[in-house]
C-alpha cells in the first residue's frame, strides 16, 4: 500500500514538473527569461574570473533591453549567443589557468 | 594577415618559445635578465635604454615626427597645472609636499604598501595624501589628478626606475600575479600583452608599430592624441584589453596594480621621461 501511495506521488511530481517544463516551452517569455537567467550566471562567473568579454556583455545588454521591451524571440536568440559567448570566455578561463606559465613572462 | 603569418614564422617565436617556456615560476630578476636578453636580440641597433620611447625608438620616421611634436609640447598644459595644484596647500594648512617631500618620487612608484598588502600606485598615493590630509579624493579620470602626474613625472625625468620586488612574501606574490596578467591571453582575439609587444613587437599593427614591453611604464602620463588630454597607463591598459575583445578592469583596479608592478620591475635601471604625447 505504501509502495503504491509512493509511486502515485512521484507519477504526481514527474507530470507536474513535466506540465511546467512544456508550459515554459511553450511560453516565449519564460524562454526567454531562463535564456536569460543562464546567461547572466554564465556572464557573472566569467567576470569573476577576470575573463569577461565584451561581447558577450554586448548580447547581454541586447537581450536585456530586448526582453524588457518584450521582444522575447530577440531576447532568446541574444541571450543564447550571450551564453555561448561567456561558456566561451569561460573555456578560456580554465585554459589559461595553466597555460601562461609555458609563456610568462612572454605571453606568446 | 601576412604580417603575422611571418611573425608565426619567424625565428622570434621559437626563440622566445625555448627561452621561456616553463618559466612561469622564474624569479623577478631573471624575468628582467630574459627580457632585456629577447629584446636585444631583436632590435641589436636599438640600445637598451631608448626603449623608453616606446615604439618611437624602433622606427625613425615616426619618431622624427614624435619629436617634432615634442617641440611645443600638448601636455605643457598639464604640466603647468599640475605645478600649481601641487603647491597648492590643503584645507589644513599641509600639501603634497609633506607627503611626498619633493614632487620628483616617480622613480619609486609603484611600490608594495606592506600593511595594507598591496600595490600603491603614484595615483593611489596622491589620493592617500589627500584622505590623510582630509580632503576628498580624486576620481582616477579627474584631469586634475592626470595634471599633477603629469608635474611629478615632469619632475622625475632623468631619474632611473627603481622598483623594488622581494623574492617572497606577499609582494612577490603581486609581482607574480601580474606576470600572469601580462601573459593570460583574454578576449575574443585571445591576445595575451605579450603577443602584441614580445610574439608581434616591432611589426606594424594596421598604422602602428607594436612597442617592446621594455620602457611601457617610463614615460606616463601621456598626452594621447586618441584622447585629446593626459591620461594614465592604466586608461592604456583598458584600452588594450577592450581592443581584444576583453570587458577592462577598473582604473587602479588590484589587476592593473599588479601588471604596472610586474612591468615597472621589468623596466627598473631605465630612465623616466614623462610625460609624453602619444598617437
Amino acid at each position: 500500500m505504501i509502495r503504491i501511495i509512493f509511486l502515485s506521488a512521484m507519477l504526481s511530481v514527474a507530470a507536474c514538473a513535466e506540465q511546467t517544463e512544456s508550459a515554459a516551452a511553450s511560453d516565449p517569455q519564460a524562454q526567454a527569461q531562463a535564456a536569460l537567467a543562464v546567461a547572466q550566471e554564465r556572464y557573472a562567473l566569467s567576470v569573476d574570473r577576470g575573463f569577461a568579454w565584451r561581447d558577450a556583455l554586448k548580447q547581454l545588454e541586447a537581450a536585456q533591453n530586448a526582453f524588457d521591451a518584450g521582444d522575447n524571440g530577440a531576447a532568446l536568440t541574444a541571450a543564447q549567443k550571450a551564453a555561448e559567448l561567456a561558456a566561451l570566455s569561460l573555456e578560456q578561463a580554465d585554459a589559461e589557468a595553466q597555460a601562461w606559465q609555458t609563456r610568462a613572462p612572454f605571453g606568446s | 594577415m601576412n604580417g603575422l603569418w611571418r611573425a608565426i614564422n619567424s625565428g622570434y617565436l621559437l626563440t622566445a618559445a625555448l627561452l621561456f617556456s616553463a618559466s612561469g615560476y622564474a624569479d623577478p630578476e631573471s624575468d628582467r635578465a630574459s627580457l632585456r636578453e629577447f629584446y636585444t636580440k631583436r632590435f641589436a641597433a636599438v640600445p637598451l635604454e631608448d626603449h623608453k620611447d616606446g615604439a618611437y625608438a624602433l622606427d625613425a620616421e615616426t619618431r622624427a615626427q614624435w619629436q617634432e611634436l615634442e617641440e611645443f609640447p600638448l601636455y605643457e598644459i598639464a604640466v603647468d597645472t599640475g605645478a600649481e595644484l601641487f603647491a597648492e596647500p590643503f584645507a589644513d594648512g599641509a600639501g603634497y609636499a609633506d607627503c611626498f617631500g619633493e614632487p620628483a618620487v616617480k622613480q619609486r612608484y609603484p611600490s608594495f604598501d606592506a600593511e595594507r598588502g598591496q600595490v600603491v600606485t603614484l595615483e593611489v598615493a596622491i589620493n592617500d595624501c589627500r584622505a590623510e590630509h582630509g580632503e576628498p579624493v580624486y576620481a582616477y579620470t579627474d584631469p586634475a589628478l592626470a595634471s599633477l602626474l603629469a608635474y611629478m613625472a615632469f619632475e622625475s625625468r632623468g631619474k632611473t626606475i627603481d622598483v623594488a620586488v622581494p623574492t617572497q612574501g606577499a609582494a612577490r606574490a603581486a609581482y607574480e600575479q601580474g606576470k600572469q596578467f601580462y601573459a593570460s591571453r583574454r578576449g575574443n582575439l585571445n591576445f595575451a600583452c605579450g603577443s602584441c609587444h614580445v610574439q608581434m613587437v616591432g611589426n606594424m599593427l594596421r598604422g602602428d608599430r607594436l612597442s617592446a614591453s621594455l620602457g611601457h611604464v617610463s614615460h606616463w602620463p601621456v598626452y594621447r592624441l586618441k584622447w585629446q588630454e593626459v591620461g594614465g597607463l592604466h586608461r592604456r591598459f583598458q584600452e588594450c584589453n577592450s581592443q581584444v575583445g576583453a570587458v577592462a578592469f577598473e582604473l587602479q583596479s588590484e589587476e592593473y596594480r599588479n601588471l604596472e608592478f610586474f612591468l615597472s620591475y621589468l623596466s627598473n635601471g631605465l630612465p623616466l621621461n614623462g610625460p609624453a604625447t602619444r598617437k
